[in-house]
């Protein structure tokens, strides 16, 4: 015990020492955002086997042309229309998950977590079925994982790996947030003294929203 | 924890500002993709998207994830290793161009 204490005095005082986060936050925290790293890795991998496959074709269907259909519209083309409501819930869930994150860490506001959690899950159940009705009328159209009526054949699973992978994400985004706003409203939280876990959720949330930037960018605009 | 920055409505205020630049950002990037494909170079636009896309994402990661407001070398060690899937893309995109050149020799 002397000893150690001799040690530690001799070292120069650095928030390396231990003790305490040098990064002050905690350790779930920290682990959530190296989890979403990990994640954005295998997202990448998808996006670039994407670009690379993209590339070895002459040509590549062109967005405006697939992606005009909506729903209650048949027979009027409307580019990239539905894709953009579907954008808009995303980021407007978003939106609701950071001010439930908000509401939570700054009052303690139980009521207010729990309203607007509950606003970002249907958030996400609104755009899971909306990308069901994507891939219903795509599929209807023809598209599957061997070819596809618009061009390279590499461009139908590509898109339903893709996007199918973005979709489980927020899936689980969904399930996670619900289990999470049960233990809101029971109080959980209350009891612990802390809504971090609110925080954790959020962080994963914003990240398949991350994500779906870069879908949209990859499969819509470019 | 966290938001020493700033006080409670500040911000209510500033995540209701960043969803107003991610919802312009989006609408610009549809109106052109619908208006301007084939009328202006293809290489122009996309330059564009993927710009706009990089700021929607710098938005999102800073203020709706709050990395901005955390320490340095928490930044450092989360967004460092993000610079692999640059070199991965570049590699890649010229991999893909090369299986191009190779069917059509």
């Amino acid at each position: 015990m002397a000893e150690a204490v001799t040690l530690t005095t001799n070292v120069r005082p650095s928030i390396w020492n231990g003790g305490r986060s040098p990064f002050k936050v905690s350790w779930g925290k920290l682990m959530m955002w190296y989890f979403l790293v990990g994640d954005s890795f295998s997202f990448a991998s998808f996006l670039i086997t994407y670009g690379a496959l993209r590339f070895s074709y002459e040509s590549w269907p062109l967005p405006t042309k697939v992606f005009s259909a909506m729903p209650f519209l048949e027979g009027i083309e409307v580019p990239l229309g539905f894709v953009s409501i579907m954008t808009f819930t995303l980021i407007m869930s978003s939106v609701t998950m950071v001010l439930a994150v908000h509401y939570g860490n700054h009052e303690g506001n139980r009521k207010k977590v729990a309203k607007w959690l509950l606003y970002t899950i249907i958030g996400g159940i609104i755009f899971l079925g909306s990308q069901a009705w994507e891939w219903t009328h795509l599929i209807t159209e023809g598209m599957n994982m061997h070819g596809n009526p618009f061009g390279a054949s590499a461009f139908g699973w590509l898109f339903f790996c893709i996007t199918g992978f973005h979709g489980f994400h927020v899936l689980t985004g969904v399930c996670i947030n619900t289990l999470v706003l049960t233990k809101v409203v029971n109080g959980e939280y209350d009891r612990k003294g802390s809504y971090e876990m609110i925080e954790k959720i959020g962080l994963y949330w914003h990240f398949v929203d991350l994500v779906w930037v870069f879908v949209f960018m990859a499969f819509y605009l470019l | 924890m966290a938001t020493e920055h700033a006080s409670g409505d500040e911000m209510v205020k500033l995540i209701w500002k960043t969803f107003r630049i991610l919802l312009a950002v989006t609408v610009i990037e549809v109106v052109c993709a619908i208006t301007l494909t084939g009328i202006i170079p293809q290489t122009i636009l996309n330059v564009f998207y993927i710009l706009m896309s990089a700021a929607k994402a710098f938005y999102i990661v800073s203020i709706f994830m709050h990395l901005k407001f955390e320490v340095k070398y928490m930044m450092i060690t989360i967004l460092v290793p993000m610079s692999f899937l640059l070199f991965a893309l570049a590699v890649f995109l010229a991999e893909g161009e090369s299986w191009h050149n190779m069917k059509h020799y």
